[in-house]
C-alpha cells in the first residue's frame, strides 16, 4: 500500500524514466529470445524456431585450439593494463586540468586531449603506419638516420604489447579525464579553502581531499570497464596492426578471431555463441568485483 | 541576437527530423509493401502481385566503387525490363570492399527482399545452400532459364551441390592461370625476352636484370585484394579445393593431400625467400592493403606485379595501371569449382518473385541491350560505338568507371571495348576449353561439419602464409613445419578427412 503511494508521489519521475526504459526493453532485453540460435544449427528454410537444437556445438569452436588459451590470455591481460593504466593516466590528466587557473587553457588543453578520441581507428591505424612503415617516420627518419637497421614493425610481436598500450591510452585517457575533471569541478571549494587555511600542499591537497572525494567515481567507472573485460575494441587490434598475421599472437583476442573465421562462413549461430559468452563472462566478473568492492568499502557497491 | 541564432537551430534541427522522419515512412511502406506481396505470393500466387501494380523485382550486384552514373543506369535497367518483363528493378549495387558482409547480412534476414544476387562466394555456395540460404534452381531452370543451360552447358555442374543447381556462374575466365606483368618500356629498353619465361623460377634471371638496372623499384607483389596467402601453382595440375586446407596435388586423382607439406610448396617458398633478400618484394606487401600492384606501377613503385591472366587480360590490366606492359603467361590454365562458383548469380530463399528472378536472369544471357548497359553503362553517355563496332569512351565515361565485361552474365553479347581483338569473346571460350579441368570440377566442400577447426585453421593460416610466402621467415623450413604442426594441432586431420569423404560420397553419385 505504502509502496503504491509511493509510486503515486514519484509519477512524473517515473514518467521520465519511461523513455530510457523502452530503449533498455527494446534494445537490450528484446533481443535476448535471439540467444536461442547460439544453441540451434540454423536453417533458414524453415527458420528459427523450427532448426534443429545443437547443444553446446557453436561453442566448441571458442575452445577447441591452443589458440583459445592466447586469445583469452591476450584479452584479459590487454584489458587489464588497459583499465589500469587508463585509470591513473586518465585521473592524472583531470586533476593537472583542474589545478590550472586560466580557464582558457583548460578548455584549450581539453579539447587537444579529446582530439584522438574522436578519430576513427582507421584513421588512427594510417598515421601509427606513417610512423612505424617501412618507408615510415621511424625507419627513414630516425633508425637510418642513426645508421641503424630499420625495423619491419608489423614482423615483430615482442614491440606490439606496447605500441598498443600507448595508441590505446593517447587514444582513450582524454575521454575519461572529462568525466574526472566534471566530478572535480563539482566539489565543494569550501574543503579546499579550509585546506588551504591549514596550510597544505598541493600534493596532500590531491592525495587527502580529490582523490578520496573522486573514489565513487573512479569505482564507477572501472567496474562499468571490468565489465567488459572480455570484449575488445575491435579496431585497435585489427586496423591498427594492419591485418598482419605475423604478430597475431600479440594481436589476436576474442573479436577478431571471432571475424576472422567467421568472416567467410558468415554464421550467425556461431557468432551469437561468441557474443553470448562474452556476456556471461562479463556478468560474472562484474559481479565478482562488485562483491570485492563491497568488502572492502561497503558504500561504493552498486548493487 | 542569441535568440534568432536559437531559433535558426531549431528550425533546422526540426527540418531534419521532418525530412529524416519522411525517408524512414518511405521506408516503412517498401517494407509494407513487400509485406503485402509476399502475402498474395502466399495466399495461391495465382496473381503474383496486387492488381495494376506491377511487381518490383530487387537484384543486387557488385562494383569495384558505386559508380557515379548509378541513377541512370537503374533507369535504363527499368526500361528494359518493363518492356521485357513487365517488372521494374530495384538495383543495389555492393562493393567488392563490403560484399561479404553486406551478403552475410542480407541472407541472414528472412524478411529482406531480394530476388537476385550477384554473389561472391569465395569459399563456395555449398556453405549458404547448408543454411537453406539458397533456392534450388533446376526446375526454374527448365522453365525459365533455357538459355543459360545453353550457353553455360556443362559449367552449371560446377554450381551444382548435392545434385541441384543453386546459382547460375557468368560467362568470363572459368579457369585459372597465373602471370607476371612487366612494364614495357623497361623491358624493351633491356632487351628482355620474356617468352622463355614460363615458370616462376623462370622470373629470377629477368628480375635480377631489372634489379641491377633500377634498384629502386621492385619487382614482386600481387594485384588487387590481400587474399590470405600468396602461393599460386603454376603446373596447371592443382586444385585447391576452395580452400587450400586440403588439396589435389594433382587433380586427375581425387584424392586430398597437405599442400603445406608438398615439395613444390617448400621450393616456391624457399625461391620467395631467394627473392625477398636480393630485394625483389615490395617491403609493405603484408601490411599495404590500399594498393594492388597496378596502383603501384602506376606511382612508380614496382616494375612488374602478378596477376591471373585470360585472354583481355593484358588490355584490362593496362588500363589499370595506366601504362603499356607486356606479360609472361606461367604455367597452364586450370579450372576447378572454386573458379566457377567464385561469381554466382543466385536466387536467395527471401525472394519473393523466383519465376521473374529466373527470367531476368535468362535476359542476361540474351539481351545484348542488358549485358551492356551493366558492363559500360549509359550508351550515348558513358560510352559510344564506334564506326569499327567497338565500344570506346563516351561523354561522361568516368560516370560508369567501372567497365568490365565479366560480370553481367553472356559475355559473349557485349560489344568489346577497343584495344581488344574483335574476337576477345571466342577466343576467352576457346581458352576456357583448353584449359585442364580438374577431376573434381563441380565438388563444393560444405564445411558445416567441421566450423570449429576451420575457424582454427584459418586462424592458423592467417599467422603464418603471408610471410613465409612472401619470404619474409627467417628460416624457411622452420616455418612451414611450425605452420603444419600448428594445423594438425587445429584439426587439419579432421578437416582432410571430411573433405576426402565429401569428395568420394560425392564420386559415388556421379
Amino acid at each position: 500500500m505504502k509502496k503504491r503511494k509511493m509510486a503515486w508521489r514519484y509519477r512524473y519521475l517515473y514518467l521520465l524514466m519511461l523513455p530510457g526504459l523502452i530503449y533498455l526493453l527494446i534494445n537490450n532485453y528484446l533481443p535476448m529470445a535471439g540467444l536461442v540460435i547460439a544453441f540451434k544449427k540454423v536453417n533458414f528454410r524453415t527458420g528459427i524456431w523450427s532448426s534443429p537444437w545443437c547443444g553446446l556445438e557453436n561453442f566448441k569452436y571458442l575452445f577447441a585450439t591452443k589458440d583459445a588459451w592466447i586469445i583469452t590470455r591476450n584479452t584479459i591481460l590487454y584489458n587489464l593494463v588497459f583499465i589500469i593504466l587508463g585509470l591513473v593516466v586518465s585521473v592524472a590528466l583531470a586533476i593537472f586540468l583542474s589545478e590550472m587557473r586560466s580557464k582558457k587553457m583548460r578548455s584549450l588543453h581539453q579539447g587537444c586531449l579529446l582530439i584522438p578520441y574522436i578519430i576513427s581507428y582507421v584513421v588512427v591505424s594510417y598515421l601509427v603506419y606513417a610512423f612505424l612503415g617501412s618507408n615510415g617516420l621511424i625507419n627513414k627518419g630516425i633508425l637510418q638516420e642513426m645508421g641503424k637497421n630499420s625495423v619491419n614493425w608489423y614482423l615483430e610481436s615482442k614491440y606490439w604489447p606496447f605500441i598498443l598500450v600507448f595508441v590505446n591510452t593517447w587514444k582513450n585517457a582524454g575521454y575519461a579525464s572529462v568525466i574526472y575533471l566534471a566530478t572535480i569541478l563539482g566539489f565543494d571549494d569550501s574543503v579546499y579553502e579550509a585546506a588551504q587555511l591549514d596550510g597544505v600542499t598541493p600534493w596532500q591537497k590531491i592525495r587527502y581531499i580529490t582523490i578520496p572525494l573522486l573514489k565513487p567515481t573512479i569505482i564507477t567507472l572501472t567496474m562499468l570497464n571490468v565489465g567488459r573485460i572480455f570484449y575488445s575494441d575491435f579496431g585497435l587490434f585489427y586496423q591498427v596492426p594492419q591485418n598482419s598475421g605475423a604478430i597475431l599472437n600479440v594481436t589476436n583476442v576474442l573479436d577478431t578471431y571471432v571475424y576472422r573465421g567467421l568472416l567467410e562462413l558468415g554464421d550467425v549461430s556461431m557468432s551469437s555463441a561468441a557474443g553470448l559468452y562474452q556476456a556471461v563472462v562479463g556478468f560474472f566478473v562484474i559481479m565478482a568485483a562488485n562483491a570485492l568492492v563491497r568488502k572492502i568499502s561497503p558504500d561504493d557497491a552498486i548493487i | 541576437m542569441k535568440r534568432k541564432l536559437l531559433a535558426l537551430l531549431l528550425a533546422a534541427a526540426m527540418t531534419m527530423t521532418a525530412l529524416t522522419g519522411c525517408g524512414g515512412n518511405q521506408a516503412a511502406d517498401n517494407g509494407n509493401k513487400n509485406a503485402e506481396n509476399s502475402k498474395t505470393e502466399e495466399n495461391g500466387g495465382d496473381t503474383q502481385a496486387k492488381e495494376g501494380e506491377i511487381p518490383n523485382l530487387v537484384v543486387t550486384y557488385a562494383y569495384l566503387e558505386v559508380p557515379a552514373d548509378i541513377d541512370a543506369v537503374t533507369e535504363k535497367l527499368n526500361e528494359i525490363t518493363t518492356e521485357k518483363l513487365g517488372c521494374t528493378v530495384t538495383f543495389i549495387p555492393y562493393t567488392y570492399g563490403n560484399i561479404q558482409d553486406q551478403m552475410a547480412l542480407t541472407l541472414a534476414s528472412p524478411s529482406e527482399q531480394v530476388d537476385c544476387m550477384f554473389g561472391m562466394f569465395r569459399s563456395g555456395i555449398a556453405g549458404a545452400v547448408g543454411k537453406g540460404q539458397l533456392k534450388a534452381l533446376d526446375g526454374l531452370l527448365d522453365e525459365y532459364g533455357q538459355d543459360i543451360k545453353a550457353t553455360l552447358g556443362d559449367y552449371l555442374e560446377g554450381t551444382t551441390v548435392n545434385g541441384e543447381v543453386y546459382g547460375v556462374t557468368t560467362v568470363r575466365d572459368l579457369a585459372g592461370q597465373s602471370a607476371y606483368y612487366f612494364d614495357k618500356a623497361i623491358i624493351d629498353e633491356l632487351q628482355i625476352d620474356l617468352s622463355a619465361v614460363h615458370k616462376y623460377e623462370d622470373l629470377t634471371p629477368v628480375f635480377a636484370k631489372i634489379k641491377e638496372a633500377y634498384p629502386n623499384l621492385y619487382l614482386a607483389c600481387n594485384s588487387g585484394v590481400k587474399p590470405e596467402g600468396y602461393y599460386m601453382s603454376d603446373d596447371g595440375i592443382q586444385d585447391p579445393l576452395t580452400d587450400k586446407l586440403g588439396v589435389l596435388m594433382d587433380s586427375s586423382e581425387l584424392k586430398v593431400t597437405n599442400l603445406f607439406e608438398s615439395q613444390e610448396y617448400k621450393d616456391f617458398c624457399k625461391m620467395m625467400k631467394e627473392w625477398n633478400d636480393a630485394g625483389y618484394v615490395y617491403p609493405d606487401i603484408i601490411t599495404d592493403e590500399a594498393n594492388g600492384g597496378q596502383a603501384l606501377m602506376k606511382s612508380g613503385v614496382v616494375a612488374s606485379y602478378q596477376n591471373v591472366y585470360k585472354p583481355g587480360a593484358l588490355t584490362e590490366n593496362e588500363l589499370l595501371a595506366g601504362r603499356e606492359l607486356e606479360v609472361a603467361v606461367l604455367g597452364e590454365p586450370i579450372s576447378y569449382t572454386s573458379k566457377v562458383q567464385n561469381w554466382s548469380w543466385v536466387i536467395p530463399e527471401n525472394s519473393v518473385y523466383p519465376e521473374l528472378a529466373m527470367q531476368f536472369l535468362n535476359l542476361l544471357y540474351t539481351d545484348a541491350d542488358l549485358v551492356n548497359l551493366l558492363n559500360y553503362g549509359v550508351e550515348g553517355k558513358n560510352w559510344v560505338l564506334d564506326a569499327d563496332g567497338f565500344a570506346t569512351d563516351g561523354p561522361d565515361t568516368d560516370g560508369y568507371s567501372d567497365k568490365t565485361a565479366w560480370k553481367s552474365g553472356n559475355a559473349m553479347l557485349s560489344a568489346v571495348w577497343k584495344g581488344d581483338e574483335a574476337t576477345l569473346y571466342t577466343d576467352l571460350m576457346d581458352w576456357n576449353k583448353s584449359a585442364n579441368k580438374s577431376a573434381a570440377l563441380g565438388f563444393a566442400f560444405d564445411s558445416a561439419n567441421v566450423t570449429s577447426e576451420y575457424t582454427a585453421l584459418s586462424s592458423v593460416t592467417a599467422q603464418y602464409r603471408m610471410m613465409i610466402e612472401w619470404g619474409f621467415a627467417a628460416d624457411v623450413d622452420a616455418s612451414i613445419a611450425e605452420m603444419n604442426d600448428a594445423l594438425y594441432a587445429a584439426g587439419l586431420k579432421e578437416y582432410m578427412a571430411e573433405k576426402q569423404k565429401q569428395l568420394d560420397a560425392w564420386a559415388a553419385a556421379k
